[in-house]
């Protein structure tokens, strides 16, 4: 009986995306993430007494320069040598552009793979042959595992491959496979890489993608980590996912409805959070806060998204056992009122309603709107304005979200001017 | 809609007032609340009607919450009306007026869709929000947009919320802002891209700062090496300079050596074993003579003292007989008094046998040890027999109860009173109750004709028939309803000509006018020429000129002349004059040809209207007939009816209520019969209840009411029930009496078998114990007592007895111990001297055992002598065997004199001692080598120029060290620059603050954007609200401006102001006045006209609503308010307007308006 280690993507020194740090946030919890989650995985290999790690591609990130990244994988993988673990590494398409692989001199126990063909080395005490082939350049469209050798039926098999199998959405169609051809192959393990979501494609053979080791942004929510896999009589007995990671994301929806006031809300909110929190296992959480539903409180919340979101993390500091970063703060209340009922009468309220909805399909009104936002884009960054963070005020997404949040802002201020006065 | 009713049931300081605002069509209701609390409860309690009452109110001060309630009626412009309730509460808080449920959207129609915060800030207004209106036009500096937005919208504080919107947005950022959070946040994020750039390690630049690392470690090893090699060649130079003074020392001493070989070396121990040995020999035999000496004395000693007496074996014996004899001593003075105590009890005895059993000796008293035996039986059988006399006694006391009470229970029967038999009567009333509440029904039945017959009565009165034909109302044959349809459509379309005649006769008289107005106007403005009027003014020209040139040609004066042609003055001057006219009138005449063809025009029309007017009488006369001709057979067909009919557009009503009053005379018909059928069946109750009671009591006094004659009967049932009940219990007391008769009797025979059972027992218990033979228990129980004494003084007279048998049996004893003794001591003692013999006995044995203690010591130490002398001969014998050893090892003869052999032999250890001295100097200072290898370094060395080249090693080692220092520090360097490289990554720190900047920056750009969009949209929205509405509000509210201000100002205009349209005001005279160029309260007007007009816009398009209106007019003076007022009631006809004031003056002014019917106060 033996066990080994299966993890990927661990993007070492890759930043945190999304985490404004405001007064409270808890800024000292979440810093060098993806390198203590590492930490914790070579912890795992040591405490479990593993034959040996697989690492399947995507160490760094592709444009990370930084040579002190390659210097703690190095130290790291120095420990796992002190405890006579080997570790076995392919290179993906991330890995493939950095420049730290070509200096870095690892020491003896860690064994990168061929990015010319395939390579197959042994662990003998625990007769295992582990196969694979790393990426020499970042856009590898063949499918590598085409040329692996096929098993010879006397050892444990193992196939280590960074791809994106038949297709992921939101992931570069990189060295593309499919599951049939792996299991042609006659390996006992596929250890995959390059999905960052966790996912056992097959038991028969066993197909895994171990997703990546620690969360880097609120889409990447839930528990993070590696797989550890327990191989009896030639045969995989028992797969187990082992989360390493030190902070978790998560997004918190919470529905407002049939809440009579502000306060009340806060009370919903801070409950999610509090619960949320008890499910990380002690872990920092940072977490997204989306509020909806009809409330009879919209008009105070919409005026002032700000200043509720102020609240919200004041209110994140003291709740829960973990720290607590709130991401980002949604909210998409309605007013108990339809709006359309609103719109119906003929006077300034009711044809403001119906201009500003007919203004989203008027390209006049959206090139003036445009115009007001010009200057602004002029000076941001192109980090804002391209990607899936994106806040570019010209794009048609952000311009209608944008719209429909300045409608809400506008009228909640109206009724509240209206009826405060 | 319209509030036609708004009830203030239970709600702040209201209860159960009404405010009824249904009069005025919709009307203006003034609510004057003589004090401000309420008048503003009032206010809310209308929002409250509305919309519902808040969840936290001030207004349940007086009504708690649950009890809270408002309510109204309303009535939506297309007629529908609600009544309704309000309560507090989350839901279901509309009610019906009878408070059962209704949906809670229920009155959303007929609010137009309005929400409650909409309602609040559109359909009304107050003082404040007035001020603040017209502070916004000033503030705007009459902006028209933004005055026109605000007052179609309702919102104050628009022109703030525009300023606010934008400085918040500003505040996140301004193209040169360089404070602004967006502006900052991209600058930092510059400066951050920069410091990790820096912070940034290449992989080049570890691999040069590792090789680095590398070099300086290969020239320390190198250096290394070459010091150590002119190290060694510097120490073999001193090494040998320290060695070769003991290599030649070494040398000498080993000569000197070689001279000593024959002498023996004796070990270092060698003199001090010899003086030791020689030291016990002397000490061994002194100690033997001694001992000598004192065992001689000891020997002595024992002869002396001679051998052990027998006394000193009898120890024992003579220890015990002086212990016995005192025990003896003590025994024989006891005796006497023992005795003494023997006669006392047995003479006690005999004196308690003698009372009791006098015929018994003493000694035969043991026969009655017997009764000891018995006591507890006996006692047992004394104590029942008490308890046996308790019983009998008890039971015959019950007998004697038993016959007392038999006699009470016989008087009591004869008291009883006879039976009687209930039956019928309860048959009777449950008979009678099966009906229910048959009275109560009656009377409501009796209620219901009565109300039916005057409902009935009134119908007809309402229709015009007498009273009498209410039998007869199903015979009538009254009009159906297709006839009256006929009729209706005849006379609608009679009814429509008549209108549209009048309608037209209206216009007519309106062009008419208007023609009039127009043709006045032509005249006034100045008499329009005519073609004589030229004619006239020509001759009177062409006369002047002929009077001048007969003055001129003829020179005739013609001054009279032209007086007459002229008027005063001279010719020469009238002439031009006349000139003058007559081309001003041909000009006029040209001129005004326009205005002459509209005259002529005019007079035309208004002679065609005129005709026009004509017809429209002729049709009018015509209809007049047509109408009467339908009245003549619409009064024809009723005649059978009623003598006076309806009239036609009444008809259908008149021909309902007939319809509903048929339906109530059938159903009072119903009523009548169903009471007369209660009325029959109470009367058959009564009498049969009453034949049931009267068959048990024939004085009954007959009842009229069924209720009355219930309650009788029953009581009287109840009156039976009771006897029943007292003759049944004396039934069961008298059983109960005969059982407790029997049950005594019993016990008494009972315990009489008991007591003769008793008796035999205690007989046979008791025999024996006293003389006779019937013993009573006490006496019995006495007898025990003593003869239990005699038996306990007679047992301890005979403990006495053994007591002295045994002093005497001891005495005995004792004696012949004492001959014994002095049987073996070989002694004789007399019988009466064995006390002092014993005494003496004793004293010479303790002085034999001290001589025989001082015997055993001699011996002992005579013993002890002996083994001495034997150990000290030993010693002796070793000491001397040592000596001849020591000589064996210094090999010298048995005489020969130890001392001297022992002294060469310390001179031969000096010698080896010297040279292992310099031998150990030698491995010290050579640096481990051995004496050979020394010898041979020594052998082959140039010792005269060892100096010189040590110097010389000096100075190369030192230059030695200063380059293998700064390799070194080289090395140190290279390894700490490395070493930097570990660790966390500052890179990649800056990395994440980077992207905790874009999260900001994200997060700054969405709050400016909405912001930006909202105030752009909002700016947009406002301008096409103007550009769509400004000229009918404009319009609208410059009318409604000119009547407020009472004609202060004509209308509004709009005006550009820097490319703007803002607000004017344009007086009478033309006069443009800007909104800064108003007064305070004209801007309030100006804003309330604003208002107004959009309300009225509003309703033009939509269900209006009520306009809510609170206290505006308090700033206005008398003049001011009543031409507030008159705009109001002027709005008023469009929706209503419920103006609250708590103003006096405001009510006075609409009091004095005098128009009841438009403009209503209320009083709270």
């Amino acid at each position: 009986m033996f066990r080994f280690l299966h993890a990927a993507d661990v993007h070492l020194d890759s930043p945190l995306i999304g985490l404004d740090r405001y007064e409270s946030a808890p800024v000292d919890a979440v810093r060098s993430a993806t390198r203590r989650a590492f930490e914790n995985l070579v912890g795992l290999a040591i405490d479990e007494e593993v034959a040996f790690v697989l690492l399947a591609g995507d160490l760094y990130d592709g444009d990370w320069k930084d040579y002190r990244t390659g210097l703690f994988f190095v130290e790291q993988m120095a420990k796992l040598r002190e405890a006579q673990i080997p570790v076995f590494v392919v290179a993906g398409n991330h890995d493939a552009a950095s420049q730290l692989t070509k200096n870095l001199r690892p020491p003896d126990n860690v064994h990168f793979f061929s990015t010319k063909k395939p390579e197959t080395r042994f662990v003998e005490a625990f007769d295992v042959a582990v196969h694979g082939q790393g990426y020499a350049t970042r856009e590898i469209t063949a499918d590598l595992a085409a040329a692996y050798p096929a098993a010879d039926g006397r050892l444990f098999h193992v196939g280590l491959l960074h791809t994106s199998l038949d297709g992921r959405p939101g992931h570069a169609p990189y060295a593309p496979t499919s599951s049939q051809l792996l299991a042609q192959k006659g390996y006992h393990y596929w250890a995959l890489g390059h999905v960052h979501k966790r996912e056992v494609v097959s038991q028969d053979p066993w197909i895994v993608f171990p997703g990546n080791l620690q969360g880097r942004h609120v889409r990447e929510t839930g528990p993070k980590g590696c797989t550890l896999v327990t191989v009896e009589n030639g045969a995989v007995k028992q797969v187990e996912e082992r989360p390493v990671d030190v902070l978790r994301w998560a997004v918190s929806r919470i529905d407002g409805e049939g809440a009579s006031s502000t306060g009340e809300v806060l009370d919903r909110v801070a409950h999610a959070i509090a619960s949320e929190a008890d499910r990380s296992d002690g872990r920092a959480l940072a977490v997204r806060v989306e509020v909806c539903g009809p409330v009879a409180c919209h008009d105070e919340i919409a005026s002032d998204p700000d200043r509720w979101t102020q609240e919200v993390r004041a209110l994140a500091a003291g709740v829960g056992s973990a720290d607590v970063w709130i991401e980002n703060v949604r909210f998409a209340t309605k007013r108990l009122t339809d709006l359309a009922q609103l719109a119906t009468r003929d006077d300034a309220i009711g044809s403001l309603i119906r201009d500003i909805a007919a203004a989203e399909g008027n390209p006049a009104e959206i090139d003036a709107l445009r115009a007001s936002l010009a200057d602004i884009r002029g000076v941001l960054p192109r980090d804002l304005l391209d990607g899936e963070d994106a806040v570019d005020p010209h794009s048609p997404e952000t311009l209608a979200r944008i719209v429909v949040e300045a409608r809400e802002l506008l009228l909640a201020r109206i009724v509240r001017q209206g009826s405060v006065s | 809609m319209k509030i036609l009713e708004l009830k203030l049931t239970a709600f702040g300081p209201f209860s159960g007032q009404t405010l009824d605002l249904s009069a005025g069509n919709p009307g203006l209701h003034v609510v004057f609340g003589p004090n401000e609390a309420g008048k503003s409860s009032a206010l809310r309690a209308l929002h409250a009607a509305l919309y519902g009452i808040p969840g936290q109110t001030s207004d349940a001060f007086l009504h708690p919450y649950d009890a809270l309630r408002i309510g109204g009626r309303l009535c939506h412009s297309s007629g529908t009306e609600i009544a309704f309730v309000r309560r507090k509460g989350s839901k279901t808080t509309l009610l019906a007026p009878d408070e059962t449920r209704l949906d809670d959207r229920a009155l959303e129609r007929f609010l137009g869709g309005e929400t409650s915060e909409k309602f609040e800030m559109f359909w009304g207004i107050d003082h404040a929000r007035l001020v603040q209106g017209g502070r916004d036009i000033l503030e705007g500096h009459g902006d028209l947009g933004e005055s026109l937005f605000a007052a179609g919208s309702g919102v104050s504080h628009l022109r703030r919320m525009r300023s606010t919107l934008e400085s918040e947005a500003s505040a996140l950022y301004a193209p040169r802002g360089h404070q602004r959070a967006v502006n900052q946040g991209v600058g930092k994020l510059r400066e951050l891209r920069t410091a990790q750039r820096e912070a940034t390690v290449s992989g080049d630049e570890w691999a040069r700062r590792e090789q680095a690392s590398r070099d300086a470690a290969v020239a320390i090893t190198r250096l290394s090496s070459q010091e150590r090699e002119l190290v060694r060649e510097r120490s073999q130079i001193e090494r040998l300079k320290r060695v070769l003074p003991m290599l030649a020392e070494r040398k000498g001493l080993q000569e000197r050596l070689a001279a000593l070989t024959d002498v023996v070396l004796l070990p270092e121990d060698f003199s001090k074993r010899r003086q030791e040995a020689e030291t016990a020999l002397r000490t061994a035999r002194q100690n033997l003579e001694r001992a000598d000496t004192d065992l001689r004395e000891q020997s002595e000693l024992v002869d002396r003292l001679g051998p052990t007496p027998t006394l000193v074996a009898e120890s024992e014996a003579v220890n015990q007989l002086h212990v016995d004899l005192g025990n003896r001593r003590k025994a024989l003075s006891d005796r006497p008094r023992l005795i003494g105590q023997r006669d006392e009890q047995r003479s006690l005895a005999k004196r308690l046998l003698a009372e009791w059993r006098p015929e018994l000796e003493i000694e035969e008293s043991a026969a009655l040890r017997v009764f000891v035996g018995r006591r507890a039986r006996i006692q047992k059988l004394a104590a029942e027999r008490e308890r046996l006399n308790e019983r009998l006694a008890s039971a015959v006391r019950d007998g004697a109860k038993a016959t007392e009470q038999k006699e009470a229970l016989k008087r009591e029967a004869s008291q009883l009173p006879p039976t009687r038999d209930a039956e019928r009567l309860i048959v009777a009333i449950n008979e009678a109750r099966r009906g229910g509440d048959a009275e109560d029904e009656r009377n409501k039945a009796a209620q219901v004709v009565k109300r039916l017959t005057a409902q009935r009565d009134a119908g007809l009165e309402k229709l015009g028939f007498a009273a009498a034909t209410a039998d007869r109302l199903e015979e009538l044959r009254v009009p159906s309803a297709a006839v009256i349809a006929r009729f209706e459509a005849r006379d609608k379309k009679v009814q429509d000509a008549v209108r549209a005649t009048k309608s037209e006769r209206q216009r007519l008289d309106k062009e008419i006018r208007e023609l009039n107005a127009k043709i006045e106007t032509l005249h006034t403005k100045k008499a329009v020429p005519t073609d004589e009027d030229l004619a006239a003014a020509r001759s009177r020209r062409d006369a002047a000129f002929e009077l001048l040139r007969e003055h001129w040609e003829k020179g005739r004066d013609v001054t009279e002349k032209a007086r007459e042609f002229l008027g005063k003055g001279k010719l020469i001057e009238l002439y031009p004059r006349a000139v003058r006219d007559a081309d001003e009138v041909a000009d006029r005449l040209r001129g005004e040809a326009e205005h002459v063809a509209k005259l002529a025009q005019y007079l035309e029309d208004r002679k065609r209207f005129g005709r026009e007017v004509a017809d429209g009488e002729a049709s009018g006369r015509h209809q007049k007939e047509s109408a009467a001709a339908i009245e003549s057979e619409w009064r024809a067909g009723w005649k059978p009816v009623l003598s006076t009919p309806p009239s036609i557009e009444d008809a259908r009503a008149w021909r309902t209520d007939f319809e509903r009053l048929l339906e109530r005379s059938e159903a009072l018909d119903e009523a009548s019969e169903s009471l007369e059928r209660l009325d029959t069946w109470i009367e058959k109750q009564i009498e049969n209840v009453r034949g049931a009671v009267t068959a048990l009591e024939s004085d009954t006094r007959p009842l009229a009411e069924l209720v009355a004659t219930l309650v009788a009967a029953e009581r009287l049932r109840q009156r039976i029930e009771k006897e029943n009940q007292a003759r049944s219990e004396h039934a069961r007391r008298t059983n109960e009496n005969v059982q407790a008769a029997i049950d005594a009797e019993k016990a008494k025979r009972a315990a009489q078998a008991e007591i003769d059972e008793w008796q035999l027992k205690w007989t046979q218990a008791t025999r024996g114990l006293l003389s006779g033979d019937a013993a009573l228990p006490d006496d019995a129980l006495a007898a025990l007592d003593a003869i239990e004494k005699v038996l306990r003084a007679l047992d301890e007279a005979a403990g006495y007895n053994a007591r002295i048998a045994g002093i005497d049996r001891d005495a005995e004893r004792f004696w012949g111990d004492v001959r014994a003794l002095a049987l073996r001591l070989g002694e004789t003692v007399e019988h009466e001297y064995e006390d002092q013999w014993v005494e003496s006995v004793h004293n010479r044995h303790a002085v034999a055992l001290q001589e025989e203690e001082r015997r055993r010591q001699a011996r002992e130490r005579q013993a002890r002598l002996q083994d001495d002398i034997a150990r000290y001969g030993q010693t002796v014998q070793e000491a001397e065997l040592v000596l001849a050893t020591l000589r064996g090892e210094a090999r010298c003869a048995p005489d020969a004199d130890l001392a001297v052999v022992e002294q060469r032999s310390a001179e031969l250890r000096a010698w080896c001692k010297e040279i292992e001295r310099v031998e150990r100097d030698l491995v010290r200072s050579g640096d481990g080598a051995s004496f050979a290898e020394l010898e041979a370094e020594a052998a082959g060395v140039d010792r005269d120029t060892m100096d010189v080249r040590a110097g010389e090693l000096g100075a190369l080692l030192v230059e030695m060290e200063k380059s293998l220092a700064a390799a070194r520090d080289a090395r140190a360097t290279a390894r700490a620059e490395l070493g930097l490289l570990h660790g966390p990554s500052a890179a990649s720190e800056k990395a994440e603050e980077i992207q905790a900047t874009l999260a900001k920056l994200r997060e700054d750009v969405v709050r400016y954007a909405r912001l930006r969009v909202a105030s752009t949209l909002l700016a947009r929205r406002i301008d096409e609200y103007r550009r769509h509405n400004q000229a009918p509000l404009l319009l609208r509210a410059g009318t409604l401006f000119r009547e407020m201000t009472l004609r202060s100002f004509e209308r509004l205009e709009a005006d550009m102001d820097d490319d703007r349209p803002i607000l004017i005001g344009v007086r009478p005279d033309g006069k443009r006045v800007p909104a800064h160029g108003m007064s305070e309260g004209t801007r309030d007007q100006l804003f309330l006209a604003l208002r107004l007009a959009a309300v009225e816009a509003s309703c033009a398009t939509s269900e209006p609503l009520p306009f809510i209106v609170d206290d505006v007019l308090v700033q206005f003076d008398d003049e001011r308010t009543a031409a507030g007022l008159r705009v109001l009631a002027d709005v008023a006809v469009r929706t209503q307007i419920v103006l609250f004031t708590h103003h006096r003056h405001v009510r006075a002014s609409a009091e004095a308006m005098n128009a009841p019917t438009q403009v209503i106060v209320h009083e709270l």
